[in-house]
């Protein structure tokens, strides 16, 4: 083997390296972008799964103060369930603004459900409390503003149930190889679900006017 | 031109912009080819190799984009920052631009498009999608907070006229293809800037023979990257250029089209003057570059306009003289002459035959219409229809009117609370003028996609068994089912519709049997649905007998339309307009005639405006 032909192989060895380095680099770029846009669509999801959540439960929240009002005028010697009750409320509110920031933080909607839950609780002694009242139960401004909270709990239980659906999927994607790497590489952060305590879980029935 | 015309345009013209793309790479990949041809000595193993590696990520890349936007207008919507509007919670604003998009879509028979909100203050819409089905279209929140109603309404009808003509169909595939081409500059750079650097360094270290090829592996890669670069700059050039090439004509159509639908020049000549006055999107996610062909003012001071100058898009729709255009940012209304290029449709007393023939002509009357047909719809069933949990009781209730069965077989199926609220709704419900009832449907559309699949795939379940309690599935029962699923979910296979150049003759059964079925519908007599299916036929210029009723169940019109699907839209609009003789032949269209075209309509993705007396 001559010198010339020797240095022609070795010219072309390199760029046959070149070339496969290239071709393989080509193709993981094209996959990352692949995998990486996918989990920003489900991110996404999860985000706009939240937005339907909060429109309802903005709702329940505006709500709160109009029973407590109503109420007011007939349980005389019940402020401190009723006072349970504002407060209960005024927690879930920051809760929620808080999460819907951000649904995807750490915390944020662990927070919200366990605010939430407390404030069903607090309804839920409010409506044992109210069973000594028979005028109240009765008054037709009271009925009209239960009958809206429990169409607001209903859509809430709803569109919660949709936003878990989201959550899974997003997590499943996070979790499941290749995407894991990617999801790891760039911070996708780990969504939580809402998951009702055994405690909020036991007392929904309760609230059913 | 009509509707149907303009969707075969438009297949037509995407073909010849895929045409250009792959001219583009091409040229691209002879720019690289060439360089490393000379510098190998035309080694073919070299260049087979760049031309293949150069296709492949082009090719990976796009068919990706593609697949991830195959979920339609939603996740491009979601790609560029937008959340879905809701009716409760809402505010002023936003209340009003959901009420103008209702208006308008179910004025021109569409399913109303959910509204995706831009948190950006310069004003700015797009639509997205695949069909009329998946579209959703989105404004920016200056855009909702600036403009006066007329305004609003100009822009919103704007966009919707890029829904009807098939813009968004394109511009779904330029983001694709745009997209690849961007890939292939940025593996390019990562070739420069990471994985050269980090051959070169580990080569350098080690001083034994290896490292002086590594060296020359490391350098090569470097130029290779170089190139890449290079080409995807210029790839991204002739993008730009094919971009702004065919979305600029589409824009003034679409001004012209948002005139059309509401007759008031003003109202979109307004939206344009204020934009005239204002400076690009500001904050929008880095996604933009990709999409500035959708939106309705340019989004990018890009260097190649996908839309034409403000100051000439007013003077052609307010038709004056952009010369006299001086201030345009000063928002003074100054003409209201005719404008050019618009044809003024009347409307005759054949109201059905009128909004097949020129579907593409949605007017102000049928906005009003649609206002009025919305008004008579109780509030609270509108309520209702904004929030997926109620929507689908008042679904339920629709199937449920007129059969005991259904209400008997839901009591089994539904919960306690959802029982509860179901009663409310469905007395309401039975009171609802019938015409209303696919305005209902159309209206659920935003709430219901809003579900998750989980729950869509239990709501569908449930509404099936209440169509099949009754043992029979009439026709509105279909009407109801296969517009739902429609709009809702994937049953019928991919929303992107491969369009087969079949002749209409090769579709001779399924012709048949839609045409055999619409003609049952209007009459018991058998006579009297051959001699409709008679008239039928002779306009779409192929004979065929009537279908015998026992093969018009609705299984086998489904199964047909199905197949229809696949139709040239100029065949489609043929068949929708033998459809409308059918209805039309006797004089007289029934509720459920009319609710039956709808429907057919509805499924070939042909939407048919209200009818306007």
């Amino acid at each position: 083997m001559n010198y010339e032909s020797a240095q022609t192989l070795a010219i072309g060895g390199t760029i046959i390296t070149v070339v496969v380095i290239v071709g393989f680099v080509l193709i993981l770029t094209v996959f990352i972008i692949g995998i990486y846009n996918g989990l920003v669509g489900l991110r996404n999801r999860v985000k706009n799964a939240y937005a339907q959540i909060d429109v309802q439960l903005k709702r329940r929240y505006d709500l709160i103060p109009n029973l407590v009002e109503t109420a007011k005028g007939y349980m005389k010697h019940e402020s401190e369930t009723l006072e349970a009750v504002i407060q209960a409320r005024n927690q879930a509110v920051s809760a929620a603004s808080t999460a819907s920031q951000d649904p995807t933080a750490a915390g944020a909607i662990q927070e919200l459900a366990g605010a939430d839950g407390a404030l069903t609780g607090a309804l839920g002694r409010l409506m044992v409390v109210m069973e000594a009242y028979p005028d109240l139960k009765a008054s037709e401004n009271m009925m009209q503003v239960q009958e809206e909270l429990t169409s607001t709990e209903n859509k809430v239980a709803f569109s919660r149930q949709a936003y878990n659906d989201t959550v899974m999927g997003y997590n499943d994607k996070r979790e499941m190889f290749p995407s894991n790497v990617i999801a790891g590489m760039f911070g996708f952060a780990f969504a939580q679900s809402w998951e009702l305590d055994d405690e909020a879980a036991r007392d929904v029935p309760k609230v059913s006017f | 031109m009509n509707f149907y015309e303009h969707q075969d345009r438009a297949e037509r013209r995407t073909k010849i912009i895929v045409f250009l793309f792959v001219l583009a790479v091409l040229c691209i990949i002879a720019i690289v080819g060439v360089p490393i041809g000379l510098a190998t000595e035309w080694s073919p193993g070299a260049i087979s190799i760049t031309v293949v590696s150069c296709l492949l990520i082009v090719g990976i890349a796009t068919a990706i984009k593609l697949s991830q936007l195959r979920g339609g207008g939603q996740v491009v919507a979601e790609m560029l920052g937008g959340t879905a509007l809701q009716r409760e919670g809402s505010d002023q604003a936003e209340r009003r631009v959901q009420n103008v998009v209702e208006e308008m879509a179910i004025a021109s028979g569409m399913p109303v498009p959910p509204v995706y909100l831009i948190e950006d203050d310069g004003i700015n819409a797009f639509a997205a999608g695949w069909s009329t089905n998946d579209a959703v279209i989105g404004v920016t929140r200056g855009c909702i907070d600036q403009l006066n109603r007329d305004e609003l309404q100009g822009v919103i009808a704007h966009e919707f006229s890029h829904i009807s003509h098939g813009d968004m169909r394109i511009n779904i595939r330029l983001i694709g293809v745009i997209f690849g081409i961007m890939v292939l500059g940025i593996t390019g750079w990562i070739l420069v800037r990471y994985v050269g650097p980090a051959i070169l360094h580990s080569s350098a270290r080690s001083r034994s023979k290896e490292g002086a090829g590594g060296a020359g592996i490391g350098l090569g890669i470097i130029l290779f990257g170089l190139f890449l670069a290079l080409c995807g700059g210029v790839g991204t050039f002739f993008g730009r250029l094919i971009q702004a090439a065919v979305s600029r004509q589409r824009e003034f159509l679409a001004d012209a089209s948002a005139v059309q639908y509401t007759r008031n020049p003003l109202g979109i000549g307004g939206a344009l003057r204020k934009i005239g006055g204002m400076t690009p999107l500001k904050h929008v996610s880095s996604e933009v570059g990709q999409c500035n062909h959708m939106f309705f003012s340019q989004a990018m001071n890009a260097v190649f306009a996908s839309h034409p100058p403000i100051k000439e898009r007013i003077a052609r729709v307010e038709g004056i003289d952009s010369g006299d255009l001086v201030g345009v940012d000063e928002a003074q209304h100054t003409g209201t002459g005719p404008v050019a290029g618009v044809g003024v449709a009347g409307f005759t007393a054949a109201a059905v035959r009128n909004s097949v023939a020129h579907n593409d002509d949605v007017g102000i009357q049928h906005i009003l219409l649609a206002k009025e047909s919305l008004r008579s719809i109780d509030a609270s069933i509108q309520v209702a229809l904004q929030s997926g949990w109620s929507a689908r009781l008042v679904m339920f209730a629709l199937v449920a009117t007129d059969s005991s069965q259904a209400q008997q077989a839901l009591a089994k199926l539904l919960s306690v609370e959802e029982l509860a609220e179901f009663r409310g709704i469905y007395s309401l419900v039975e009171k609802t003028d019938p015409a209303a009832r696919l305005p209902m449907v159309d209206l659920a559309a935003p709430a219901l996609r809003a579900l998750s699949k989980e729950q869509l795939r239990t709501f569908h379940q449930t509404l099936v068994s209440l169509v099949k309690s009754d043992g029979v599935v009439d026709r509105f029962e279909w009407v109801l089912l296969s517009v739902l699923q429609k709009h809702t979910s994937t049953t019928f296979g991919d929303l992107k519709i491969k369009t087969k150049r079949h002749p209409l003759s090769s579709y001779d059964s399924e012709l048949g049997v839609v045409l055999s079925t619409l003609a049952y519908c209007g009459t018991n007599n058998l006579e009297e649905a051959q001699r409709a299916f008679i008239v039928a036929v002779e306009k779409l210029g192929v004979s065929h007998q009537i279908v015998d009723a026992s093969s018009c169940t609705m299984n086998h019109v489904h199964g047909a339309l199905k197949k229809l699907r696949q139709m040239k839209f100029t065949d489609k609009g043929l068949l929708i307009e033998a459809c409308e003789l059918c209805v039309t032949h006797d004089g007289y269209v029934t509720v459920v005639e009319a609710e039956t075209l709808r429907a057919i309509g509805d499924i070939l993705d042909c939407p048919i405006p209200m009818f306007v007396e």
